[in-house]
């Protein structure tokens, strides 16, 4: 996505009020300097009078001014992608970029060139899911993996034989980059799509697979739950420890029963049955 | 032995809204950081105040690992917040902004005292009120001190 970096040049006392009053708007981050600040927005979301509109509240503000600069989007996290570690998870998977050796003693692996896209293998909530997924059976199954990221988890599902996988995410570099890990892992037949729960429709899975995080998780369980079979499992993962009892809990009020519980360091992960 | 500093970064992001553009993106980039591992953390740990501008303070390390410490929401962050409960409205308005009152101020002082350098809760008091008149917020009723 563009962004618009907004350099607002003012008396360095101002810089607090500047932020709290922009946090009302779209903005959301911020960079304090000696002379002002930088506010930063997605170019789509940027609206002038708005912005006028919230500095008008601040006393002294006809000395305030600002400069747009426009950032075209492009993959900021290239640096570490272009030099990291391959990662083997739990002797179930080896997950490794373009530029690594093949697996040695034939672990199972896939092959991720990720592109600002989350699912490396390298996130312990990655690892929950691949060790959560290795347990039940999936030989033929349909499959659902919302927020797919990379599309790790799609293809995992694949490899582990599942007939039918939908993979969904919000985001358009996650979308292309599943696009090209799929073919780079001979898994075009996965199905990507763009969007949020809204894209689901009658279509209904065995498995529904989900490390996004507490709040969106929380927030479309009961959908999840709606598009799930009965007698399917919902894998869960992207949120800490602590929050375990309240994701138990939400769930079981839409008839999810807990099936499997894993941790590592801070992260949990679940499996529920319907 | 303790790891080699590389630089420190602070920033200032929404809870649950750090994503991989500017300026986490070119800033935490750019030093060879895995921005997702940072955007993960960060919005777990932050989920409690979605929304909520929150200060930030990372540690970026030469073995390109980091460390984050996330302060409280700053004095004004939080002086909008009773402004906006107390005019009943979400969106504040153009012309009344609202007030708080030394209650809150004092509270908002207690919150900010350890970042805020001051020895009496009074001058913490005096700052969040000065921070209040900087954004045009009036603080209603006696000073209480």
């Amino acid at each position: 996505m563009d962004y618009l970096e907004v350099r607002f040049y003012n008396d360095v006392s101002l810089n607090e009020a500047l932020i709290a009053w922009l946090g009302e708007s779209d903005f959301q981050m911020f960079e304090e300097h000696e002379d002002g600040i930088s506010a930063f927005i997605p170019e789509q979301d940027y609206k002038e009078e708005k912005v006028a509109e919230l500095i008008r509240h601040i006393p002294g503000n006809e000395n305030i001014r600002f400069e747009k600069s426009f950032i075209k989007d492009r993959n900021w996290n290239k640096e570490w992608e272009s030099n990291f570690e391959p990662v083997t998870i739990s002797d179930i998977l080896y997950v490794r970029a373009p530029f690594h050796k093949a697996a040695k003693n034939g672990l199972r692996e896939i092959v991720i060139e990720p592109k600002m896209s989350f699912g490396t293998g390298h996130h312990a909530t990655t690892a929950l899911m691949i060790e959560l997924m290795a347990e039940p059976d999936f030989k033929g199954k349909s499959v659902l993996d919302m927020g797919c990221g990379s599309g790790v988890l799609a293809i995992f599902a694949k490899q582990l034989e599942a007939d039918d996988v939908l993979a969904v995410d919000i985001d358009d570099w996650s979308i292309e980059n599943t696009r090209e890990n799929c073919l780079r892992n001979q898994a075009p037949s996965i199905r990507i799509q763009k969007g949020d729960v809204n894209v689901l429709g009658k279509e209904h899975f065995d498995f529904i697979l989900a490390n996004i995080n507490r709040n969106v998780l929380l927030n479309d369980l009961n959908v999840y739950c709606s598009v799930l079979k009965s007698g399917g499992s919902l894998l869960i993962s992207g949120f800490l420890t602590e929050d375990i009892d309240l994701l138990v809990e939400k769930a079981s009020t839409f008839g999810l029963k807990k099936e499997t519980e894993k941790r590592k360091e801070a992260w949990a992960a679940l499996r529920f049955i319907k | 032995m303790a790891k080699e500093i590389s630089t420190y970064i602070k920033l200032q992001v929404k809870g649950g809204a750090a994503n991989p553009a500017p300026p986490i993106g070119p800033a935490l980039g750019a030093k060879g950081v895995n921005i997702m591992e940072f955007c993960k953390q960060f919005n777990a740990r932050t989920q409690d105040q979605p929304g909520k501008v929150l200060p930030v303070i990372i540690t970026v390390y030469t073995d390109k690992s980091f460390d984050f410490v996330i302060k409280t929401p700053p004095a004004a962050v939080q002086l909008l917040d009773f402004a906006k409960l107390k005019s009943g409205s979400k969106e504040p308005n153009r012309n009344k902004v609202g007030t708080v009152n030394w209650a809150q101020v004092r509270q908002i002082a207690e919150i900010k005292m350890p970042d805020l350098n001051c020895f009496t809760i009074e001058s913490a008091m005096s700052m969040v009120a000065g921070t209040a008149r900087s954004m045009g917020i009036t603080v209603e009723g006696e000073r209480p001190f």
